[in-house]
């Protein structure tokens, strides 16, 4: 009897064992055979067509190999596997073009050196070991390698996978980069270097071939051959040869994107010691004459009690009082224009406000205002300027509060600024850097055709913010707050990445998870409701019909033992 | 089948007529609430999302799932209705499942409860940034994942004692150890190899795909297999009563 009790109960515990196995052996095949099902609205953690149409136009294959330490800290250990499941996708999806390859890395000196030689090295990243707060050194690298040109991108990371991943792939198979071409004549302003650091960061310099022009007295503008993009910081007066470069190059089609500034100073608490020139350059004429005009005011935003550091020295830092910089929200964009994307809201510090002029009805002529400011802005006039404000500073009684268009695009058929005029007599070069900018764009075989009516392409964006990019302004924006500082340089690249890679590209980055918010409109009452109704609404209900189950079944009971029980 | 059935509707009634399951539910649907509008404070966040309350969700399972599983067995164990249930035509199996399916829908219930909680945000978002409700959906499959497999846990502990209070505990504990063995942070002092198991034995690696708005088939049978086990595992248990 003894004996049947033992076998039934090893037999009872073998088969928990061999249950456990089969299970454990079904998952570790399913491991490798799995499907992926991306629920979210926008198939955030999908492999998106963009990308695999980048992918479609590989002449050979792309191998993504991807290195990871053997021990990670806590925080890689999802990111991980996320990297590993993508890139297991993308080599699904791409027909055969991206070869992927996963590798551990130890602590094998080879390894070490072996990957040195991409100039791939452990990052260091902080843990929390012992209640302490260390430093340690990770491989967490993905390199991308197509024929002999490589690319390695560090620490991938979920937010922006995909656009890391179709920004290293287009780098490594494109033939020419997109020619932008930075122009600053202002020998005041940082613009060209705090751009150049941006570009930098962001990785877009990889991608774009930029090309910095500091105009200066010995070296008129030359735009260069295949120039995709022009960029004018904070313009000044140019030579009336420079402004016919300028139009001609858009009206041969030619992007210009300007980034305008409505008064004359640098630092704006410095600006009563500085005499007040009128701001009105000539390119801002130039501006009128395709339909767009600046307006000399200041718009100043009493809905952003923000004060913003803006530099000073030790702990003289100036603060920059506010309501003076319009933070601009995302409904305060009024179009659906690529460069607003993943963008929800701006600091456009100095702000100009602009008007559109009725200078053509072509049905191809195309002008709508990107932007607005709040409802809560005031203009103020140069040069009357009262920068006396404090954050919690009132609106002056006779100010008009409204909302204002900062910035706007232009673009089709506009008319030469200088359509009827006689053409400027050639400029004489006298600089060898522009002389063998001329001798190139001859190289080229580029010659600008004198045209009186813009090329379909043409188009002018223009912001109402020269200091939107300097770098005191950035410098600031980044320690006082790096979200607002991610949204500008977002902004910055969207603008570059709508004019010259194509909507692939663009498509891939601004595919992000957005996180919803609430209503603004939203009341006390309404609130407290839902918090009420969530949190105690449902249980009490569960609560009650507790309790009536309850008495209905006492009374039930009651009424079958008055029947059955005598 | 028929058994199955039968047991089902009599543990569902039994449920319904147990003042107990209706403190559980209120205690459950309270602490829910207050993770999201009191612990977290959504509207102070000012994101309109059920991240944080499916970040918190698996703790306030852990404390409802094993309350309800507790008297499953451990109560016919004790009032000895156990050994007139074992006298019935009905395999083991049909009995540990009629069981699981019943408190099933009780967790089930109890989660769907909840769901005036999204209807809420989903209204008070911002028109211009809609909630992903494809992601929501992902999360809540979840949830019910999760608490399934707390059920089957905890269904097997209440098998082996006499105890609703010990079957109580000691299926909580096991819940937590299951659920948080795959936390990063312990996974990183452990040695590789048992590194690894810990990190796909783990529940809160599985259902975390799940509360991204991901659908994996490694986490679905993850759910599937774990809670097949430990039903199996009851039935070797309840069986066990006829040998012992």
């Amino acid at each position: 009897m003894m004996s049947h009790r033992k076998n039934l109960k090893w037999m009872s515990l073998g088969s928990i064992v061999i249950a456990t196995v089969i299970v454990a052996a079904l998952n570790l095949l399913l491991a490798n055979n799995y499907r992926r099902i991306d629920l979210t609205r926008d198939q955030i953690y999908t492999i998106s067509p963009e990308l695999q149409n980048i992918i479609s136009g590989l002449k050979d294959k792309a191998t993504l190999t991807f290195y990871a330490s053997q021990k990670l800290p806590p925080q890689y250990v999802s990111a991980e596997r996320f990297v590993e499941d993508n890139l297991r996708e993308l080599a699904e999806k791409s027909d055969g073009k991206i070869i992927v390859k996963l590798e551990k890395i130890g602590t094998d000196a080879d390894d070490e050196s072996r990957l040195a030689k991409f100039g791939i090295n452990r990052l260091p990243v902080g843990i929390i070991e012992r209640d302490q707060q260390s430093i340690t050194n990770i491989y967490f690298h993905i390199r991308v390698q197509y024929g002999p040109r490589f690319h390695v991108i560090n620490m991938p990371d979920e937010s922006g996978f995909e656009y890391q991943l179709a920004h290293a792939i287009t780098k490594v198979t494109a033939k020419t980069r997109p020619r932008i071409v930075f122009v600053q004549n202002d020998p005041r302003f940082d613009f060209l270097d705090t751009i150049g650091s941006l570009l930098g960061q962001m990785g877009l310099k990889d991608i774009y071939e930029v090309i910095s022009l500091k105009v200066e007295e010995d070296y008129p503008l030359v735009i260069p051959a295949r120039t995709e993009l022009l960029v004018l910081g904070k313009p000044i007066d140019f030579r009336v040869q420079e402004l016919f470069e300028i139009d001609q190059y858009l009206m041969s089609g030619g992007q210009v994107l300007v980034f305008a500034q409505p008064t004359d100073f640098q630092n704006p608490l410095l600006m009563f010691e500085q005499d007040h020139k009128d701001w009105r350059y000539n390119f801002y004429e130039v501006l009128d004459g395709y339909g767009l005009r600046i307006r000399p005011e200041l718009v100043e935003d009493y809905g952003s009690a923000l004060p913003i550091p803006v530099g000073g020295e030790g702990n003289q830092a100036a603060r920059l009082p506010s309501p003076i910089l319009p933070i601009i929200h995302a409904d305060r964009f009024t179009s659906e224009t690529a460069i607003l994307r993943d963008t929800a809201r701006l600091l456009l510090p100095m702000a100009a406000p602009m008007e559109f002029l009725p200078v053509s009805k072509a049905p191809e002529f195309y002008a709508e205002y990107l932007m607005h400011t709040t409802e809560q802005t005031a203009l103020q006039v140069a040069p009357e300027f009262n920068l006396g404000l404090s954050p919690d500073s009132e609106p002056p009684a006779d100010a008009e509060l409204a909302s204002h268009p900062v910035a706007a695009i232009l673009a089709g058929p506009m008319r030469s600024f200088f359509a009827g005029k006689p053409q400027p007599d050639a400029l004489k070069i006298e600089s060898t850097r522009s002389e063998y900018q001329v001798l190139q764009r001859q190289a080229e075989g580029f010659v600008f055709e004198r045209r009186d009516v813009a090329e379909p392409g043409a188009r002018v964006t223009v912001i109402g913010s020269g200091m939107m990019y300097s770098g005191t302004m950035l410098g600031n924006l980044r320690r006082l707050d790096p979200y607002l500082y991610g949204e500008q340089a977002s902004f910055l690249a969207n603008i570059l990445e709508s004019t010259t890679v194509g909507s692939d590209l663009l498509s891939i980055r601004r595919k992000q998870i957005t996180t919803p918010v609430f209503r603004e409109d939203l009341t006390d009452s309404q609130r407290s409701f839902a918090r009420f109704a969530n949190t105690f609404g449902v249980a009490l209900l569960i609560a009650i019909g507790g309790i009536g189950r309850f008495f209905w079944r006492k009374g039930h009971l009651k009424s079958l033992r008055r029947r059955y029980v005598k | 089948m028929n058994a199955t059935y039968q047991i089902f509707a009599k543990e569902l009634r039994g449920f319904l007529n147990s003042p107990a399951i209706y403190i559980f539910l209120t205690v459950f649907l309270v602490l829910s609430g207050a993770v999201m509008f009191y612990l977290r404070n959504i509207f102070a966040e000012g994101a309109a999302t059920m991240a944080p309350y499916f970040g918190a969700a698996p703790a306030v399972l852990l404390i409802f799932v094993p309350a309800v599983a507790m008297r499953l067995w451990a109560e016919e164990n004790k009032i000895g209705t156990l050994e007139l249930l074992m006298t019935l035509p009905i395999r083991d199996w049909e009995a540990v499942t009629g069981k699981y399916l019943a408190s099933a829908v009780v967790v089930v219930a109890a989660i769907v409860l909840t769901l005036p909680m999204p209807l809420f945000i989903a209204s008070f978002a911002k028109e211009a940034t809609p909630v992903d409700a494809g992601a929501w959906i992902s999360g809540y499959a979840g949830l019910i994942f999760t608490g399934l497999a707390y059920l089957a846990i905890s269904e097997a502990i209440s098998a082996m004692t006499r105890n609703q209070i010990v079957a109580y505990i000691i299926g909580a504990t096991a819940c937590f150890v299951l659920t948080w063995v795959s936390q990063p942070s312990l996974l990183y002092y452990m040695p590789d190899f048992l590194a690894s198991i810990m990190g796909w034995l783990g529940i809160a690696a599985h259902s975390q795909n799940f509360s991204r708005g991901i659908f994996d088939t490694r986490d679905f049978f993850y759910f599937l297999s774990l809670i097949f086990l430990m039903l199996f595992i009851t039935v070797r248990v309840v069986e066990s009563r006829r040998w012992r």
